[in-house]
């Protein structure tokens, strides 16, 4: 458990430093027009690096704007033209980097695997081959995302959506705040990302609410139970549940990032899906509070 | 008359085993709340298996903790060592276990406050819940930090044998004494067939614990063959390892005479070293398997333990076959076995403790899901073989005040099964719980 605890919080303070270090947001510009569609952007406002505001109109492709060499936000928004997750271009930057950010840093790879002992399971191994051949398709497809300095993606973009100015608050605000604060951010995160079905920021909530002893002193009354440790659990199998049935369970697939965590704790997991491993792994009550707790968090999102 | 003086005499036999009924139960009674006495169970454990199988699943209503418990409360008067028996001395280190913090803190600081220890540790549930702490819960604190304080003066008493210091470890009086009374206990002639048995589980524990370092210190890999390389790299790391404590020294003196970037090449360096290190050492594969098969007979030895129906011999065969080093937690599984860990060429993965056992039955892979039933079901189930079980005894404590989460007013005045039941878990998990109890009771009361 402490292996597990260990690897899920330094994959929680990756995202938190992620996002706690992105100071220095310059300029804004608010872009009033929303899209509806996630699969093509209509319009985008982005602060360049060249410190110019654009604003790129409809379908004109950004390349051929000028003819001078492509800036790194044309080059972000030229990957991110096929949207995943959300037509806000700051979410969609923010939920790539949170489900490929272990392909940035391949080398480093090994360590999860090897964090307490020196060798390596052959069903682990085989798990790594395929995750380090995931991400050289996403290195081909995202070049510039996966090798740029996360500290600095993020400020390329204003968001727009909820979810996206939420999102930001949490990397800009989230040092100052109070506890209480910190808390009531993290709740309205989830709340808008199960309205926004992404998973990617679904499966970094799950991490906040699996160890946040307070958050998980409210959802107590939920599942009647007062063993915070059991409702921390269940919250996070939930909402790890909920992330599967969005962006066609990519968040749940064996070489997901979450799944790639649990692999390294238990080889008999390496090559399952999130849901498989969910149904060996959990009794018929827990089974039972999971949907408890999945009627009551959709129910706070309505 | 005839029929009056039968009918007389049948009132007067019947009011005479009435008197000799309560009489009985009054002794048993006293005996039960008397110090330094053995559990209650005692009885208990002598059940036949059919009967335990016919034990209902839900457990018994609570019952107040003075018929129950087998906490030892001394009383002012010298307890001389002549007095005590194995049973005594055996009581003082399992609640050693639950004092050791107030007894550290006792011994370490000259005015110990439990009450505001207490308040300052749960500082964050004060924060959650307005109520918290609770005149009960404070009144706890203060009870126990009382008894705990009963017994360090009553083990500072004993004529308690001195430590090997040869190996040059040494350790805070609180540990110092803590060994020095296991050292004792160990010592000690047990009488009774529940002392031998004791004496039985923990004179095992000493030789498997000796069998499992064993297989330790030999997946640890020899130096001899790859000697010479060895020492030159060793050599080369204590150069390192002097660089290192003269920049710290340094930095601790002036910050900003010290070029970190060159401690930062140090460490670096350091770790690749300590990496050739390890690559050169080799381990014998067949000294290991001869260490795995010495150890796997005295493990099968203490394996058997767990079928014993003596709450004790249970608790200590379970704790020490789960590794488990920590007190009054992870009581049926420990999930941060290491075997070794990274110290070791070939950890010990071989080994399957009792916990591993019933996470296979489940089918669960998942330490974090399997912790949220089996540590409950275990205790259960050491409560179903008679342990002390109640507002004071084994476990509840840690839910009252010894903890630092969940921590509920209701855990200091029931017994476990009832708070477990009706104040802590919900239904579904009782169920999961009761689930993982059957299978507890099938592998070790069958």
């Amino acid at each position: 458990m402490r292996i597990k605890w260990s690897l899920l919080l330094i994959l929680a303070a990756l995202i938190f430093g992620f996002l706690v270090n992105q100071k220095n947001q310059n300029k804004v510009m608010e872009n009033n027009e929303s899209s509806t569609t996630k699969t093509s952007v209509d319009s985008t406002t982005a602060f360049d690096s060249d410190d110019h505001l654009e604003h790129h109109p409809v379908n004109k492709p950004l390349a051929k704007k000028n003819k001078q060499k492509p800036t790194r936000l044309q080059l972000i928004l030229e990957e991110i033209e096929s949207r995943i997750f959300s037509d806000d271009p700051y979410v969609e930057v923010y939920s790539l980097q949170s489900s490929m950010g272990l392909c940035k840093d391949l080398d480093k790879l090994g360590d999860i695997f090897t964090f307490y002992h020196n060798y390596t399971h052959p069903k682990q191994q085989q798990t790594i081959d395929a995750y380090q051949e995931q991400c050289q398709k996403l290195q081909s497809k995202y070049p510039i995302l996966i090798s740029q300095d996360r500290k600095q993606q993020l400020t390329t973009f204003t968001p727009h959506s909820k979810l996206g100015l939420l999102l930001e608050k949490t990397g800009k605000e989230f040092s100052h705040m109070t506890e209480l604060e910190r808390n009531e951010l993290g709740a309205a995160v989830l709340t808008e990302a199960i309205r926004e079905e992404n998973s990617a920021v679904l499966m970094y909530s799950s991490f906040t609410y699996r160890y946040n002893r307070p958050m998980m002193s409210q959802l107590t009354h939920v599942l009647n139970s007062q063993d915070l440790n059991y409702v921390g659990q269940i919250s996070q199998l939930t909402i790890a549940k909920m992330a599967c049935q969005f962006q066609q369970g990519m968040a749940c697939e064996p070489t997901s990032e979450l799944m790639l965590i649990i692999c390294a704790q238990q080889p008999n997991s390496c090559g399952l899906t999130f849901d498989q491993w969910y149904q060996n792994n959990t009794l018929p009550g827990m089974k039972s509070d999971v949907e408890t707790m999945m009627t009551y968090l959709l129910s706070t999102a309505l | 008359m005839k029929k009056g003086f039968v009918f007389l005499l049948l009132i007067v036999i019947i009011l005479a085993l009435w008197w000799i009924y309560q009489s009985s139960l009054e002794a048993q009674k006293k005996q039960s709340t008397s110090p330094n006495v053995v559990s209650f169970v005692a009885a208990e454990s002598q059940t036949t298996k059919s009967e335990i199988r016919k034990k209902p699943t839900q457990p018994k209503q609570s019952e107040p903790s003075s018929e129950i418990t087998t906490t030892i409360h001394f009383s002012d008067k010298t307890i001389t060592d002549s007095e005590l028996s194995y049973l005594d001395v055996y009581r003082m280190t399992r609640q050693f276990e639950s004092c050791q913090n107030v007894i550290y803190r006792l011994q370490e600081e000259d005015s110990f406050d439990p009450v505001a220890s207490f308040k300052k540790r749960t500082q964050h549930l004060q924060a959650l819940y307005p109520d918290f702490p609770t005149p009960t819960q404070i009144s706890a604190v203060t009870q126990h930090a009382n008894q705990c304080e009963q017994l360090l003066n009553t083990v500072q008493s004993l004529d308690l044998p001195d430590l090997d210091t040869s190996d040059g470890k040494t350790y805070a009086p609180m540990y110092q004494l803590k060994r020095r009374l296991k050292k004792y206990l160990l010592s000690l002639q047990p009488k009774s067939p529940k002392e031998r048995a004791i004496a039985e589980v923990l004179n095992l524990i000493v030789n498997w614990q000796k069998h499992y370092k064993q297989v330790l210190v030999i997946s640890t890999g020899e130096e001899e063959t790859n000697k010479v390389e060895i020492e030159a790299l060793k050599e080369q790391l204590s150069l390192l390892r002097n660089e290192q404590l003269e920049f710290s020294q340094q930095h601790h003196d002036s910050s900003d005479s010290v070029d970190l970037s060159r401690i930062g090449e140090i460490l670096i360096e350091i770790e690749k070293l300590e990496k050739q290190v390890f690559e050169l050492k080799l381990v014998n594969p067949e000294a290991r398997e001869q260490a795995i098969e010495a150890f796997e007979t005295v493990n099968e030895l203490l394996f058997t333990q767990l079928k014993s129906r003596d709450p004790d011999v249970f608790y200590e065969a379970q704790k020490t076959l789960e590794l488990n080093t920590r007190n009054y937690r992870d009581f049926g599984y420990f999930p941060y076995k290491d075997h070794g860990g990274k110290k070791l060429k070939v950890p010990f993965v071989e080994y399957v403790s009792p916990g591993d056992v019933i996470k296979d039955i489940l089918g669960f892979d998942d330490n974090e899901s399997f912790g949220l039933v089996i540590n409950y079901a275990t205790q259960l189930y050491h409560c179903e073989l008679g342990a002390d079980c109640g507002p004071e005894g084994n476990w509840t404590p840690f839910y009252c005040h010894l903890g630092y989460d969940n921590l509920l007013e209701t855990a200091c005045q029931h017994d476990l099964p009832t708070f477990y039941r009706d104040y802590f878990l919900n239904q579904n998990q009782w169920q999961d719980v009761q689930m993982v109890l059957d299978i507890i009771r099938g592998l070790y009361a069958n």
